[in-house]
């Protein structure tokens, strides 16, 4: 044990010593032991409570970045870092006599690491996953993804180099990377952040305050979805806030190493950001639509493959509509191609939409344009 | 922790598996292979061996040499295989599969489940936490049809085999579909929809072919390539995909200020003093500019070309006879 102060190390050299000495040793291996390895828990000028708390910040920065680092015992434990719980097996292809395989073995022989082998299929998969994630814009998902495809190259012959057959056409509208990043953090940190969000319902924006439950790609956008503290108890606070809406994105204080609150169980991102079209959205009853498609075109085609089927009608598609107004103008976008039939209160609304529109070009002299439904009343 | 240091451990335990086989390797290299820069490595190299004076642990058993060619060698017996990845590692791949089972046919679900399972597999076991399963972030690329999977599962392969393929495809306006042959470029994804980019035979000329539109598709043996010098955004103007070989005009729509600061937003262009917007797209097809103005009733107003104008007039008086016809 050195007794003399040691001059400030980069905290990475500590971390690294902390991980060699435990990695050395099958067994478990005690503060003591651990102090003569790594010279500023040993270092007698500062009082032994003082050196054992540094250890522990150690301890607990290196589990939060995934390293297992056991703890043992009670009163005295002992710690544990096993060989095969922290570094990456070896790789192989299946099914490849003298394929691709570990690419070396190391002098000394990692006996404890299997060998985890990928079936070709599988792999390519891992690469195109790679692949999507990179086109998603969020810098921290990115940076994991190159970390985990270096680590996999390693051994394996998977492209560690941005690549991919699909190109996503980014939208304008794109959230800045930083905003994403602190989204993120938060979010695995189970830290609420603070915002100012402008909506679309108001020209000025305004100040919330979220706790993030998940965040969701989807149709070019990132969405935030979380309970804005400011608008309700409980799930009814639930809201989806378009990242790139955002601005001055912080994250609220937390007492630390405390996660300021907790995500229920029950709720499902996947389910909450399932894709719904317009006229879904909303939390009232749904009504039952009946369209009638002319034809199927390359336009209507996609739309009879929605909603339910209509017996004895096959261009007829019966549909459960939140949103009728949402409903009307998705309808007007086929030009003429599809039109609700049922119920009445729809085919009025419809018909109001198109003599609204119509009235817009009341100046363009057409010889059949009617001009006997400009109010929209027949 | 903070970033920096996490960070840096992170290139450390990246950096020494792939130094530490006796060889010696150009930094510019390792640099390249760890995703950093020559100095950042460097400075890496240098914290590791930053208590030289007062050796103890990890450092007392490192030498690492650093010659005047750019050329470096470490030498150590820790730290021989990269780390098992972590849990966001992990979950970062997780997200991409979930991604691709959106959009690949049933049978390539397998594939995906076994690749989730193998990564499972090679993560670090954190002792206490009994779940590593995070499904806190979630995308989609855009909805994909049962029939559009199989479609993109055999362009997906045509284009991995520089084949050609053989697509029925409805145009929008078509009550029939026919057939083309298409070199596949490259998939494009925009606002949710899907669009095969590729050379058509039949056009003689590069097209997008909606995926949603392509009825059945097919590789064919005769092979084709890429161009060298093609690239997914010959293919995008003003922000969304479009390749026309007829004469593009332009057609002028305004928006009401009750939506125009959505539709701002989105095409990132300003709003005018009284909160209306109005934008100019690439116009090759009237039908096109019809369903596009169309989706925002009175809310948007075709503005020019004149002939659209009268188009829409004439087509909404007809949609209106025809929907009074049907309820009478």
């Amino acid at each position: 044990m050195t007794t003399r102060r040691q001059r400030p190390v980069p905290v990475v050299q500590r971390w690294v010593d902390l991980l060699a000495a435990l990695l050395k040793r099958h067994g478990t291996v005690d503060f003591e032991v651990l102090s003569r390895e790594v010279p500023e828990y040993g270092d007698a000028s500062r009082d032994v409570q003082t050196r054992k708390r540094m250890f522990e910040r150690d301890k607990d920065a290196l589990r939060a970045f995934g390293v297992p680092i056991e703890t043992i015992g009670g009163e005295e434990p002992g710690y544990r870092l096993r060989k095969d719980n922290f570094y990456l097996p070896y790789l192989a292809v299946a099914g490849e006599a003298q394929g691709h395989g570990p690419r070396r073995v190391d002098r000394f022989g990692y006996r404890s690491l299997r060998v985890l082998a990928f079936e070709p299929d599988e792999l390519a998969a891992v690469s195109d996953a790679a692949s999507r994630v990179r086109l998603l814009g969020d810098p921290v998902l990115a940076a994991h993804t190159e970390a985990a495809m270096r680590k996999l190259a390693f051994d394996l012959p998977v492209d560690a180099a941005p690549a991919g057959e699909v190109h996503l056409v980014a939208s304008r509208a794109h959230p800045d990377p930083v905003i994403l990043e602190t989204l993120s953090e938060a979010l695995f940190g189970r830290r609420a952040v603070r915002f100012d969000y402008r909506g679309m319902a108001h020209a000025e924006p305004s100040q919330r305050e979220v706790e993030p439950w998940g965040l969701f790609f989807m149709n070019g956008h990132w969405y935030l979805v979380g309970r804005d503290r400011a608008r309700a108890d409980g799930r009814d606070g639930l809201r989806n806030f378009r990242v790139n809406r955002m601005s001055g994105v912080t994250t609220v204080d937390a007492p630390k190493g405390e996660r300021a609150f907790s995500i229920p169980s029950d709720f499902r991102l996947r389910e909450h950001a399932r894709p719904r079209r317009a006229w879904e959205l909303g939390e009232g009853d749904t009504a039952g639509v009946t369209v009638a498609f002319r034809a199927s075109t390359g336009v209507t085609r996609p739309a009879l493959d929605l909603g339910e089927p209509v017996d004895g009608a096959p261009l007829s598609r019966r549909f459960q509509v939140r949103r009728v107004d949402a409903f009307v103008r998705w309808l007007l976008a086929f030009a003429g191609e599809a039109r609700p039939v049922d119920p009445p209160g729809v085919v009025r609304e419809f018909e109001a939409q198109i003599a609204r529109t119509l009235a817009v070009y009341a100046d363009v002299q057409t010889s059949d344009a009617p001009r006997n439904v400009q109010d929209g009343v027949r | 922790m903070t970033g920096t240091a996490a960070d840096q451990l992170r290139r450390v335990l990246d950096l020494v598996p792939r130094m530490a086989d006796g060889e010696s390797h150009a930094i510019r290299d390792l640099a390249r292979a760890i995703g950093t820069d020559e100095q950042t490595l460097v400075r890496d190299l240098g914290a590791l061996a930053a208590r030289f004076d007062t050796p103890g642990g990890f450092v007392e058993g490192l030498s690492i040499s650093l010659d005047a060619e750019g050329c470096a060698e470490v030498y150590t017996q820790h730290f021989l295989r990269p780390m098992r990845l972590t849990v966001p590692e992990l979950r970062a791949l997780e997200l991409g599969l979930a991604v691709l089972a959106t959009e690949r046919p049933p049978e390539e679900l397998r594939a995906i489940a076994g690749a989730r399972r193998r990564l499972h597999e090679a993560i670090c076991a954190i002792p206490g936490e009994a779940s590593v399963a995070g499904d806190q972030i979630g995308a989609t690329f855009g909805p994909v049809t049962e029939a559009d999977r199989t479609t993109l599962a055999v362009l997906r392969q045509a284009r991995h085999a520089h084949r050609k393929v053989r697509i029925v495809y409805r145009k929008p306006d078509m009550t029939v579909a026919d057939a083309r042959i298409v070199c596949p470029y490259a998939v494009l994804v925009a606002n949710g929809a899907w669009y095969l980019a590729g050379r058509c035979e039949h056009s003689s000329g590069l097209r997008l072919f909606r995926v949603d539109r392509i009825e059945a598709a097919s590789m064919l043996d005769a092979t084709c390539a890429v161009p060298a010098d093609f690239t997914p955004h010959q293919l995008v103007q003003d922000g969304r995909p479009f390749v026309s070989s007829a004469p593009v005009g332009t057609l002028v729509v305004r928006y009401s200020p009750h939506i125009a600061r959505w539709i701002a937003e989105r095409e990132g262009a300003p709003l005018a003093e009284d909160g209306s917007l109005t934008l100019g797209y690439p116009l090759a097809d009237t039908e096109w500019a019809l369903r596009h103005v169309l989706q925002y009733g009175a809310d948007a107003e075709v503005l020019a070309p004149e002939a659209v104008r009268l188009a829409l007039a004439v087509r909404l008086g007809e949609m209106a006879r025809r929907s009074a016809t049907s309820v009478a």
